[in-house]
């Protein structure tokens, strides 16, 4: 049989005679019925979930046994923070294709949010003030996307660093948000049901709560209509307009939902840090995330998880070429745009089928 | 069920539709022309795809132009020209996407109401899957869409189509880059929808394929109907075979 062998549809004889409605109810006269789990979509299958709580016990379990020093500790909780920025950045660029390049403004939007909640209702109030960092940066996210919804890929791209250029300048002269030249210090470390959570290894595992929420949330993601119409938005706009997808709306769902992970991530480094500064959401820290998200695949919520750890880890182990930081990071992102498109995710799915097919081989070969 | 009045595009300078009226009720209407007359175009404005001025109703709306959602809201469906398919998605989500059933498809239900929009998928699933069996690619339905071959993209936009459950389909020359054999057995999948009440609206070139299908043509020259009636009367009509083969001059006779 051909590709393009149509086969017959149904059985003429079997086929009852057209009703002549005008609106065709597509009952079917053909025995097609099968089991929902045949029907499924690839991107609905079940394991997603399984990989995120096997990737999150592996945190659990293993992290507190490697690490040695503060430094490690502190390290492993940005890497937390900023894998959830990163997966913020993944929704919005990676899915729905809008090149937002505010996601650290979003995450400097969220820690004074939140610091301004707690300052305002009391150190109890850290729970109310991650909400309101969340809610707050995905309504101005939802607000920015309206206003630039025509806006497509570098003069959406421009008109993000645009908002985080004006919204720097803003937080700088709005002291009593921002505290004086945008400077919040002192912020109440995470208080939840009277536990306070001070040290970094008192603050990891509640980081690990929380990435694992956010994993959740993006594996929902994975396996959910909203995917697939932000996919068909990045790919082919016109077309899937045509199709009935609101491609719009898809778009500003997409950017409100990454953005509010930006808040979160930066309510989580304000609360932890005690300190917000418009220095510390700077344009390094964009250039930042977008390697993170690029280095890792751009491809799988997994490539920002896997990039922000390398984009942590990796001053450690060029202190010496502290100086040389900037062209590294530059080189490696060329690295990975040209030998490695879909990231250290490809290169790793890329190994594992090759080993899972060399294994099937050996096996096929032994039985043979 | 489709009324066109008085459709116009125009790209810079260039008038690509003119004045172009017509109207399509519960048949297959074959809209016909040379290349470059403006057939393309016309769909084109008519599934919102691009500017145009005139007025467009379908199904007794008047539908905005210039919006595809508006005109895919409205209850048309396109098959387009080159196939239009997102490789990036399987076969099943392709027809997913134009579902018309919109329940939990946002955020909230990615999110907040998982249970109600998995419920509501799986009702998609089977709609979506029937529409795959009726144009034979049941069998691939997993497939990542990108794998599929070109005759094979052009039956996953038709099923697409047709999973909206339309009031109109707006088929785009179903029938190039495909064989005799693979242009009948389209054809009969094509009676086989048309069976079921489903008006269509039909470019091509194959005589043989039109004249099977088509209970009526209109032919279009540079952007203006020139002619219209049963497939033997506009075969037959001077006005269309002077713009297929020219005028006839005296030249040499």
């Amino acid at each position: 049989m051909t590709d393009l062998d149509v086969p017959p549809v149904a059985d003429e004889a079997a086929a009852p005679e057209p009703t002549g409605t005008a609106r065709p109810a597509w009952a079917p006269w053909w025995p097609t019925r099968r089991e929902h789990a045949t029907l499924r979509p690839p991107a609905l299958a079940r394991h997603q979930y399984l990989t995120v709580f096997a990737f999150i016990t592996a945190l659990w379990v293993l992290v507190p046994q490697v690490i040695t020093s503060r430094q490690d500790q502190f390290n492993t909780n940005l890497w937390i923070a900023y894998s959830i920025a990163g997966i913020g950045f993944y929704w919005m660029i990676g899915l729905a294709g809008r090149a937002a390049f505010c996601q650290t403004f979003m995450m400097a939007l969220g820690g004074y949010a939140s610091a301004w909640v707690t300052r305002s209702w009391g150190d109890d109030a850290f729970l109310l003030g991650v909400v309101v960092a969340m809610v707050a940066t995905a309504v101005v996210a939802g607000l920015i996307a309206v206003v630039v919804r025509k806006a497509q890929l570098f003069f959406f791209a421009i008109a993000t660093m645009a908002v985080t250029q004006i919204g720097i300048e803003v937080f700088t002269q709005t002291e009593s948000f921002t505290g004086p030249n945008g400077v919040t210090s002192g912020i109440s470390p995470p208080r939840i049901f009277g536990t306070e959570y001070l040290r970094d290894t008192e603050i990891f595992p509640m980081f690990v709560v929380i990435l694992t929420m956010v994993l959740v949330a993006g594996a929902a993601l994975e396996r959910s209509p909203l995917r697939r119409e932000a996919i068909a938005s990045r790919d082919n706009p016109l077309v899937a307009r045509a199709s009935g997808v609101s491609t719009v709306r898809v778009q500003v769902v997409m950017f409100a939902a990454g953005s509010s992970l930006g808040g979160l991530a930066g309510a989580m480094i304000g609360h932890w840090t005690g300190v917000i500064s418009t220095n510390s959401f700077s344009f390094d820290l964009a250039i930042g995330i977008f390697l993170m998200v690029y280095l890792g695949g751009i491809g799988s919520m997994w490539g920002p998880v896997i990039g922000a750890a390398f984009y942590v880890a990796l001053p450690n182990f060029l202190t010496s070429f502290e100086q040389y930081n900037t062209i590294i990071y530059g080189s490696l992102l060329l690295v990975v745009i040209l030998a490695m498109p879909k990231g250290l995710v490809g290169v790793i799915e890329k190994a594992w089928s090759a080993g899972t097919s060399l294994v099937r081989r050996n096996r096929e070969a032994s039985h043979a | 069920m489709l009324d066109a009045d008085l459709i116009s595009v125009s790209f810079g300078g260039v008038r690509a539709v003119s004045n172009v009226s017509l109207s399509l009720g519960d048949e297959l209407l074959g809209l016909v022309g040379p290349n470059g007359s403006g057939k393309t175009t016309f769909l084109n404005a008519v599934s919102g795809v691009v500017p145009a001025t005139g007025r467009l109703v379908i199904d007794g709306t008047e539908v905005p132009l210039g919006r595809p959602r508006s005109s895919w809201k409205a209850g048309t469906a396109r098959v387009f020209q080159a196939p239009q398919t997102f490789e990036a998605l399987s076969v099943l989500e392709n027809v997913l996407l134009a579902s018309s059933d919109g329940r939990w498809r946002g955020g909230i239900g990615t999110w907040l109401a998982r249970p109600a929009m998995m419920r509501a998928e799986r009702t998609r699933w089977v709609a979506a899957h029937e529409a795959l069996e009726l144009v034979g690619l049941g069998a691939e339905a997993t497939h990542a869409a990108g794998l599929l071959s070109y005759g094979q993209q052009r039956l996953l936009e038709l099923a697409r189509a047709i999973s909206g459950s339309p009031k109109v389909l707006l088929l785009d020359e179903p029938s190039a880059g495909l064989n005799d054999a693979e242009t009948n057995g389209l054809a009969d999948l094509l009676l086989e929808v048309r069976r079921t009440g489903l008006p269509m609206l039909l470019i091509d070139h194959k005589v043989d394929f039109l004249d099977r299908l088509c209970d009526r043509l209109v032919v279009l020259e540079l952007g203006e109907v020139v002619a219209q009636g049963t497939p033997e009367d506009v075969w037959s009509d001077q006005r269309v075979i002077n713009a297929y083969l020219g005028a006839p001059t005296n030249a040499g006779g």
